[in-house]
């Protein structure tokens, strides 16, 4: 299961402070994204550091044989929270400026995780 | 509307002048340069809020805040200090004053406070730059009863129940009670909601807040003793000693590693069971260091356990921490903040 646009749509439409919401699939490809400011925040550069992000996580999660549910990184300008929807494997990623309240993140993507559980 | 009342004390009139024209559009500002000034204009005129320098030459801001305590118990105290010691704002909290500002001061924290204290209604606030110590403080002073609900960087949250300058209790996903207090004031960023008080609140702690927050800098104190003997370890170069006493600070911690480099030479591994032996996993870890958005920390949560990997980009080196389900995940995470400095400095 692919994480819908519409939902994409719906985090943007109903959550203040998020500017950039991301689905990366089990491959590492990234299927869907938006960015709220594609000249400030460049696909160029986010989608790579995600991927890599991603990627090297799944690495060590692999070796203790422990499954991740969430991920919480800081970088110097942003907080990505990423969720991992267990039916297909694939993560969620929202984008958060720094200082951004990761708390309203975490219900967002608590709904979202449900929602495409229930589809 | 009148406006309310504002008395600026200072013996350096230009803080009095300049925060005196920041504030007027909306206060009215008197303005003194000496505590006795202050209290000559306060035996004439209505003030609401005293704003006070603590040094000054002859009688001090202490001796305003006695002065303000027999004479005129209603009126709020904010104090300023260029000398913000734990032992000096220890003793601002100990006289009474509702909350202290060092210097320089940025005015506009000044006005939230004021307008905190006029308002009468819930308030949320960003704790950045803010002692949540402090802003206890007032709610303690002001007799409020209120839950106060505090959120950490990562989005854990924790409650404190308020009753007339009294704490009933406090919760945390992990503790209640006094345990739980003390963890959430642990909790150095994030943001707080002040909103009225819960029903059916077990009073479980019941001691006087001002009691409590005393106590509170006395830990911080000892703490940073602690962290001074850590400090002392690192400069002596001491790697195996200094991190497994951060090992063991961090407490319910299962592996620490530390890797320098893109070579992937992992120069610490303290590993208490082997399940969480991941030294190769650890040394095959590639952040993509070509890219221009530098990542600073990561905290994974898996189902069994949590992940801390903190970055230092500076000198090319990570720390990975393992933790076992469930552990106060918020304050392992700070605590290792902490030390940053320390190994940044030991290490590069």
């Amino acid at each position: 299961m692919s994480m819908k646009e519409e939902l994409i749509s719906q985090i943007f439409s109903e959550t203040e402070g998020i500017i950039g919401v991301f689905e990366i699939l089990p491959s590492n490809k990234i299927d869907k994204y938006r960015i709220l400011d594609e000249k400030k925040h460049k696909p160029s550069e986010m989608l790579p550091f995600l991927q890599n992000l991603v990627s090297e996580t799944k690495k060590i999660c692999s070796v203790l044989k422990d499954t991740p549910t969430e991920i919480i990184a800081n970088s110097s300008d942003y907080t990505f929270l990423i969720n991992t929807i267990k039916t297909d494997g694939s993560s969620l990623v929202l984008m958060l400026p720094k200082e951004g309240n990761i708390g309203v993140a975490k219900v967002i993507a608590q709904k979202v995780v449900a929602q495409c559980k229930s589809k | 509307m009148n406006k309310r009342n504002i008395l600026i004390v200072d013996d350096e009139k230009n803080i009095v002048m300049s925060l005196s024209d920041y504030l007027e559009a909306d206060y009215n500002c008197y303005k003194a340069y000496s505590v006795d000034e202050a209290i000559k204009i306060m035996k004439n005129s209505p003030v609401d809020v005293v704003i006070s320098d603590v040094r000054m030459p002859g009688k001090t801001g202490f001796d305003l805040i006695r002065w303000l305590k027999e004479n005129r118990p209603k009126v709020k105290t904010i104090m300023m200090t260029a000398y913000g010691s734990d032992s000096v704002k220890r003793a601002i909290r100990k006289e009474g004053a509702i909350f202290y500002f060092e210097k320089p001061i940025d005015y506009s924290e000044i006005r939230n406070i004021i307008e905190h204290i006029f308002s009468p209604r819930g308030f949320t606030a960003d704790l950045s730059g803010m002692d949540l110590i402090d802003m206890l403080q007032i709610l303690g002073f002001s007799g409020k009863d209120c839950t106060v609900t505090v959120r950490n960087r990562l989005g854990e949250s924790g409650k404190v129940f308020l009753k007339n300058s009294v704490l009933l209790n406090a919760e945390t996903d992990f503790n209640t009670g006094l345990e739980a207090f003390y963890d959430i004031i642990k909790w150095e960023s994030g943001s707080f909601s002040v909103n009225a008080l819960e029903d059916d609140i077990n009073p479980e702690i019941s001691y006087s807040l001002e009691h409590l927050l005393l106590e509170v800098s006395r830990i911080r104190d000892e703490s940073n003793r602690e962290y001074e003997t850590a400090k002392e370890k690192a400069v002596a170069g001491d790697y195996t000693e200094f991190f497994q006493e951060m090992k063991d600070k961090l407490k319910e911690c299962l592996a620490l590693y530390v890797k320098k480099g893109k070579t992937g030479n992992v120069i610490i591994s303290l590993v208490d069971d082997q399940k969480y032996s991941i030294e190769n996993a650890i040394k095959n870890y590639n952040p993509d260091k070509s890219s221009k958005i530098k990542l600073d920390e990561m905290l994974i949560t898996l189902e069994n356990s949590y992940i801390i990997i903190q970055q230092l980009n500076s000198i090319d080196v990570i720390i990975t921490a393992i933790f076992k389900k469930p552990c106060n995940i918020g304050l392992k995470y700070l605590t290792i903040s902490k030390y940053k400095p320390l190994v940044e400095g030991m290490i590069k």
